[in-house]
């Protein structure tokens, strides 16, 4: 599992440190599926690159610690470390199929090439294991010899999922994988992405803004909001109980189908990182917020037994 | 019977493809398709389908951005495009319809204060006193989607949010006082915390001020929740068409059947086998 205990995490600007994560801890559990959700600039992204090791664009851990221990617990890999497991523990799957694939190259030979870190290793097992894992996916077998440009955008969405599937990594974890698909086209390939899940008994970690997406595969759910964690727990406590009324909002604000009855959006915007609103974060935009909410930035707490959640008003909300 | 807001006859196109000296035609992304809003049937038509169904093919004959191959549209009465050629000016036509892009932030210039487009549009479409004053007709557009004058003057795009934007492309529109506004994948851009925002504006603003609506989309939810009219296309048909509530109970096409499942809601949870 991936441990992120009490993690402060940023980037460094001219005008000082954006904390796009603060004070986050959650853990990632071996073989389950955990959403992440949010507004856009809520610190998902960020929270997913840590999960990543991917410590680049000038992001770096300011405190706390994120670290990978193995289900036995004798082994543990620090996030600085994440790197160079990555495609053995760790892998990716990016939004934009497009750009993440080599346009000059068929497929074939970009899914072998991935990971080997120049190592040589047995080409006949990969070949069968991207074989195998093309036909999970419910891709021809002819895929592997075309070029990106020749592949639909769910076929491409697809390849990538083989990419970071066939490599049989503890961890897959993708930012947003669906977003740019036609609906009947992202079911498939969610379905895809969880029977693989099953076969291997590996964990994934899923971003996306889409909470009817989380309600559809996740176990787990966590939200951000403006960098700290709102709320986390399983997918039917957080979506259909929703203690945070962040959260709240964002179940309020999906329009369901045959249901016309009227449906607010959550007034505002996330705050600016470098302007958050004294006391809680949500507090401008919360329609519980009271006279206290100024004046505590909450933890998570506790709550109902299977989550926790970030508001001093949890007493009152919905059981 | 009343004139149709909206009323698409046997509209055919086919994009060219290949070819150095003009290519050959392609598939058609439009096959033959006829529908109308009436008034009696309401004042918003969704028009829902998948990338490659047409749908914003249609939508850019309608806004008269691309060139039907044949076919007929008229708006309001008034036929904007006969046997595929226009048939009324442009400034006609920016008084009959109006449209709002999908990516707010791709719709005005990084350069210009986002206010220009609205007072060149009171100028370029407004009558002789819009024209010598268009301020009054600006802040009106503004206080219709719910900002004020304040909020906006002088600024660049960069001083707002997704939401916001597309509020702006929406008053923008409203000062040419259009009959119809056609709105391609308006909300698809916009955070899901305020697509509610965005959309029940379109319902206050087709209600208040009588404008009508096309909302293109590929989100069934929100063009089931603000739509009085619905039309499914794929590949370049229209599959269904009817009221939303309707199609909903006793889809009459496969395609909507599959589409209608694959709505990830909260209500229910697929079963993956």
């Amino acid at each position: 599992m991936i441990v992120v205990d009490n993690v402060v995490a940023g980037y460094r600007t001219p005008s000082g440190i954006v904390k796009a994560v603060d004070r986050v801890s959650l853990e990632v559990r071996d073989g389950e599926i955990l959403g992440i959700a949010g507004e856009s600039g809520c610190g998902k992204t960020t929270l997913l690159k840590l999960l990543y090791g991917n410590l680049a664009d000038g992001l770096e851990i300011l405190s706390g610690r994120v670290y990978w221990r193995d289900p036995d617990g004798r082994r543990t890999i620090e996030c600085a470390d994440f790197r160079k497991h990555w495609w053995e523990i760790f892998s990716y799957v990016p939004q934009g199929s497009m750009s993440a694939l080599n346009p000059l190259m068929r497929i074939a030979p970009q899914m072998l090439d991935a990971g080997t870190g120049g190592t040589r290793p047995d080409m006949a097992a990969r070949r069968a294991r991207i074989a195998k894992t093309m036909a999970e996916l419910d891709l021809p077998e002819r895929t592997q010899r075309l070029y990106p440009h020749q592949l639909s955008g769910g076929m491409r969405q697809r390849v990538l999922i083989g990419l970071a599937a066939y490599v049989d990594p503890d961890v897959v974890l993708a930012d947003e994988p669906t977003t740019a698909l036609d609906v009947v086209v992202q079911r498939q390939i969610l379905e895809n992405l969880v029977r693989l899940q099953r076969a291997r008994q590996n964990a994934i970690v899923i971003v996306s803004h889409d909470l009817g997406l989380h309600a559809q595969i996740a176990d787990r759910v966590a939200v951000l909001y403006a960098g700290r964690l709102a709320e986390i727990g399983t997918a039917d406590a957080v979506l259909h109980r929703p203690a945070h009324p962040y959260t709240q909002g964002l179940v309020d604000a999906l329009p369901r189908l045959g249901d016309k009855r009227p449906r607010q959006g959550i007034d505002g915007r996330p705050p600016d990182f470098m302007a958050m609103p004294q006391g809680c974060r949500f507090r401008p935009r919360c329609n519980r917020a009271i006279e206290a909410c100024a004046g505590v930035d909450p933890d998570p707490q506790p709550h109902q037994g299977d989550r926790t959640a970030a508001c001093i008003r949890l007493a009152e909300a919905t059981a | 019977m009343t004139q149709p807001i909206l009323e698409v006859s046997n509209l055919r196109k086919a994009y060219r493809q290949g070819g150095l000296f003009g290519g050959s035609a392609g598939p058609a992304a439009l096959a033959d398709v006829s529908l109308a809003l009436r008034p009696e049937d309401g004042k918003v038509l969704s028009i829902v389908g998948e990338s490659g169904s047409g749908k914003t093919t249609l939508a850019r004959i309608v806004l008269r951005l691309v060139t039907a191959d044949s076919g007929t549209v008229s708006v309001a009465g008034q036929t904007i495009v006969a046997s595929g050629a226009r048939t009324v000016d442009n400034r006609t036509l920016r008084h009959l319809v109006q449209p709002i892009f999908q990516n707010p932030f791709e719709a005005f210039s990084l350069q210009l204060p986002v206010e220009e487009y609205l007072f060149r549009t009171a100028i370029n479409l407004g009558d002789a006193a819009m024209r010598s004053n268009p301020k009054p007709a600006v802040e009106d557009a503004l206080t219709a989607v719910g900002l004020g004058y304040a909020r906006i003057a002088g600024k660049g795009i960069r001083a707002f949010s997704g939401g916001e934007l597309q509020r702006i492309s929406i008053a923008r529109a409203l000062i040419a006082k259009p009959r119809l506004i056609v709105a391609d994948e308006p909300v698809s851009m916009v955070d899901a915390s305020l697509r509610m925002t965005i959309v029940n504006l379109f319902k206050e603003l087709s209600e208040q001020l009588g404008v009508a609506f096309v909302y293109i989309t590929h989100d069934l939810s929100t063009a089931y929740y603000l739509s009085d009219v619905m039309a499914i296309m794929r590949q370049g048909e229209l599959v269904e068409f009817g009221r939303p509530e309707t199609i909903l109970q006793s889809p009459r096409n496969d395609y909507t059947k599959a589409l209608l499942d694959a709505i990830p809601t909260l209500d229910r949870r697929w079963s993956i086998g």
